[in-house]
């Protein structure tokens, strides 16, 4: 299995470069600074391949044909399209290790609904990196919190909200004093990195994020449940729900500023029922896989509204 | 030497009853993996609608029996394609054809159209399978007779 390791590093997990075709790999190889990690690679039908490494995007020289990118599809699927119908019409594919590849192309539509996706156009893999040191600051502010209420973590896309969720849940199931905690991975991703024997973690992969929030609190008995990407109605009322079991959430949602993220009728219906007792907008470091929080209390979010 | 003559005779005999048994255990073994390989068609399809588990975890996770019938020695393949590739294949050139198609596609297409798939060569290939059951004792009956047959003259020929 091809490893593209440079100066010790490992730029792409081998499960990936095992998939890509090797002349992408031999240009990645060659083009990613020394002392960078690559965050996200983007390959088009008929267009420059792109790399975004430190916040930067990076064109490559690299085109793929209709016919690579058709048969890249099929690899990612093991060989079976079928099994991943679902997935690939919501958009998404999850690989091993927690690699999320986005995908887009001529969508098959019926009654409203994608039922299959052809002449794949793009496909945006977000490479996990682990971080096993972030996230002190949300571990002390859900203690603060007494464990009662949630946080919620917000950001526009891309700039590291899974990859501190899934810090963050490993902190509060792990060390001296563990949680049970309920890590609700829908798109098969929060689960990276989270396997270690020592944690107190249960995790239900592929499950609806409101049916999994609710099992996680009325059956599991969670001390804490962990989801990623929040934001429609029905998962609002099923968190409201979970709430009122006195289960508190670690959640992520897509969002600027406060009050864009408020202004959404599921986010509303959430800071209304005070699920979260603070909102985090979260800032990646310029040159630094670290981020900046602006942290804000229920009470001060209710008074901009 | 005048004992050569009956041991050649006892030879020709056993000759013609030996390839009449061998011929008819080809027809069973024949018919036996084209059941053999309605069978799998069918467990994968079963796996594809309940489960939609790709095609490597549905080959492993296949009865061993099938697989024999198939005349499979392992079911750590990838595909379906590379099962056939490595079976030695003794049903009809029409099956052997469509199993092959079947192989090329299977994995190709989304869910829904991936079922009809399943079903459009099970429809096909089922009545083949059919035929040679309901051919079956005929045919043995032909195969293991008309050596026996053969060796019969040959021997009254050289008597």
């Amino acid at each position: 299995m091809q490893n593209i390791v440079v100066n010790g590093r490992q730029l792409l997990p081998s499960v990936l470069a095992a998939l890509l075709p090797s002349r992408l790999c031999r240009e990645v190889e060659e083009t990613v600074p020394s002392g960078d990690a690559v965050e996200e690679l983007r390959l088009r039908r008929g267009r420059c391949a792109s790399l975004t490494v430190a916040g930067r995007n990076l064109r490559l020289s690299t085109v793929l044909s209709g016919v690579e990118m058709d048969d890249l599809l099929l690899r990612l699927c093991e060989g079976s399209l079928y099994a991943h119908s679902e997935t690939v019409c919501q958009g998404f594919l999850t690989l091993k290790g927690g690699i999320r590849v986005g995908i887009c192309g001529r969508a098959g539509v019926s009654g409203g609904h994608v039922t299959g996706v052809s002449e794949v156009s793009s496909f945006s893999i977000r490479i996990p990196h682990p971080a096993p040191l972030l996230g002190e600051e949300i571990v002390h502010l859900l203690h603060r919190l007494s464990l009662t209420r949630g946080v919620l973590v917000y950001a526009p896309p891309a700039v590291g909200k899974t990859t501190l969720l899934r810090t963050v849940a490993a902190r509060m199931a792990g060390g001296d004093r563990p949680l049970r905690v309920a890590v609700v991975d829908t798109r098969g991703e929060l689960g990276y990195s989270l396997s270690s024997p020592a944690l107190l973690l249960d995790l239900l992969s592929g499950y609806p994020r409101g049916l999994g929030i609710s099992i996680a609190a009325r059956t599991l008995s969670a001390q804490l449940i962990v989801c990623d990407e929040i934001g429609d109605m029905k998962e609002a009322k099923e968190i409201v729900e979970a709430h009122n079991c006195g289960v508190p959430l670690l959640a992520s949602a897509h969002a600027a500023d406060i009050r864009e993220l408020l202004a959404r009728p599921g986010m509303r219906l959430l800071h209304e029922s005070r699920c979260f007792g603070a909102y985090v907008r979260l800032f990646r470091r310029p040159d630094a896989f670290d981020f900046d929080y602006d942290i804000l209390d229920w009470e001060a979010a209710d008074a901009l509204l | 030497m005048h004992y050569f003559k009956p041991i050649g005779i006892v030879l020709i005999l056993a000759c013609g009853v030996m390839a009449g048994v061998a011929f008819a255990a080809f027809e069973r073994r024949r018919c036996r993996q084209a059941e053999g390989f309605v069978a799998l068609l069918r467990h994968i399809r079963l796996q594809i609608d309940c489960f939609s588990l790709p095609v490597g975890r549905i080959l492993a996770s296949c009865d061993g029996k099938i697989l024999a019938d198939c005349g499979v020695e392992t079911a750590e393949l990838p595909d379906l394609s590379a099962l056939l590739a490595g079976t030695r294949l003794y049903v009809p050139e029409e099956m052997c054809r469509l199993l092959h198609d079947f192989g090329a596609q299977l994995g190709t297409s989304y869910r829904l159209e991936q079922l009809r798939c399943c079903d459009y060569f099970l429809e096909r290939i089922i009545p083949i399978c059919d035929r040679l059951r309901a051919d079956l004792p005929k045919r043995e009956r032909m195969v293991l007779i008309l050596p026996m047959a053969i060796a019969a003259i040959l021997v009254l020929m050289l008597l």
